[in-house]
């Protein structure tokens, strides 16, 4: 079963303070898995938790991509299909902004794939190499910079995004295959500082059957 | 910069707190609305009831510190100790940072600080 994507939705344009912040999310389709990607202007990990339909999920990774922000990416294989929110809590009052994207056709264990971070210091470019595992599999990005307006570069397809603020969804849209290195990049706005957070998905293959055993006789 | 030290007087998602639904117009206005904690700790659950307002559509809900302003909220030029934490909450042209105690004193926060502050985006 191929991976495609399902929904994105993206919290930029209510950039705020908060000790926690909730939004929709609405999954549809089947072998799905969730993303969830967020940044606090503050160089400190203040994320106690990230929960869909009052789920728990795991996180991937998380960078201080620059001297003065830290993003974190999350994700939950089978979250709860239909309109349901997602909670982030901070153990201190953060000004952030969140995303979240979904994918069908994921496996349902042992995700993600791969994953890997990688940041850049006054630069105006980033990549982010992910060595996939599974055949096809995808690999997306949640990425922040510090000037905002940053544009995908080569092989890379922005899925959503506040640019305003310097944080989009962004993934391969295609399938990796054979399995190996992939690379998304991004186009910073400025000489600025940026992070990524990566992960591949795995895609959920059906199990081969076999037939019932033939007895021939003569 | 000058600033106005003000007072945490329930802190997030505690009874008490400052909780908010936010929509967007169709023109990208966006409007706030104060909700309880009761009502924004249901947002988390299966299913929800989530947030309508008439001719907007429902973009986030959120809690956050309540201070002793007018509003309840930490204002621009305003800022406050957060419990034991070892820095300052500061707001600037609408956007709230941390910075570190000792970068305000006697209410100024260096104007050089003000400008790397705004500058990330």
């Amino acid at each position: 079963m191929a991976i495609a994507t399902d929904a994105f939705i993206d919290t930029g344009s209510a950039f705020s303070s908060a000790t926690s912040k909730t939004w929709s999310h609405t999954c549809t389709g089947s072998n799905l898995i969730l993303f969830e990607g967020h940044f606090i202007t503050v160089a400190a990990d203040r994320t106690t938790g990230v929960t869909y339909a009052g789920s728990a999920m795991t996180r991937v990774n998380t960078i201080v991509s620059t001297p003065t922000t830290q993003a974190d990416l999350w994700y939950i294989i089978a979250p709860s299909t239909g309109a349901n929110n997602i909670v982030i809590s901070f153990s201190a009052s953060s000004t952030c902004s969140a995303a979240s994207g979904s994918y069908t056709g994921a496996k349902q264990s042992s995700q993600p794939d791969a994953s890997n971070t990688g940041t850049v210091v006054s630069g105006t470019t980033l990549a982010v190499s992910t060595t996939t595992v599974a055949d096809n599999s995808w690999v997306l990005m949640y990425v922040r910079e510090d000037a905002g307006l940053m544009t995908v570069g080569a092989n890379t397809t922005y899925r959503s995004g506040y640019t305003a603020y310097g944080s989009q969804f962004v993934d391969r849209n295609l399938a990796a295959t054979p399995a190996g290195s992939v690379t998304l990049n991004m186009t910073l706005n400025a000489t600025t500082n940026a992070g990524g957070l990566t992960a591949s998905i795995a895609p959920f293959v059906v199990a081969a059957t076999t037939g019932p055993a033939m007895l021939l006789t003569f | 910069m000058n600033l106005v030290k003000v007072k945490i007087v329930a802190f997030g998602d505690t009874d008490g707190a400052r909780y908010a639904d936010v929509f967007q117009a169709p023109d990208g206005t966006t409007k706030e609305i104060e909700s309880t904690m009761e009502a924004y700790k249901a947002l988390g659950q299966l299913n929800p009831k989530n947030p309508t307002l008439e001719g907007h559509r429902w973009v986030q809900s959120y809690s956050d510190h309540r201070y002793n302003t007018a509003t309840g909220r930490l204002e621009d030029g305003m800022y406050s100790e957060e419990g034991a934490n070892d820095h300052y909450i500061v707001k600037l042209n609408g956007t709230q940072f941390t910075v570190d105690k000792k970068l305000i004193v006697k209410d100024i926060l260096d104007d050089t600080e003000v400008v790397a502050l705004l500058g990330i985006k």
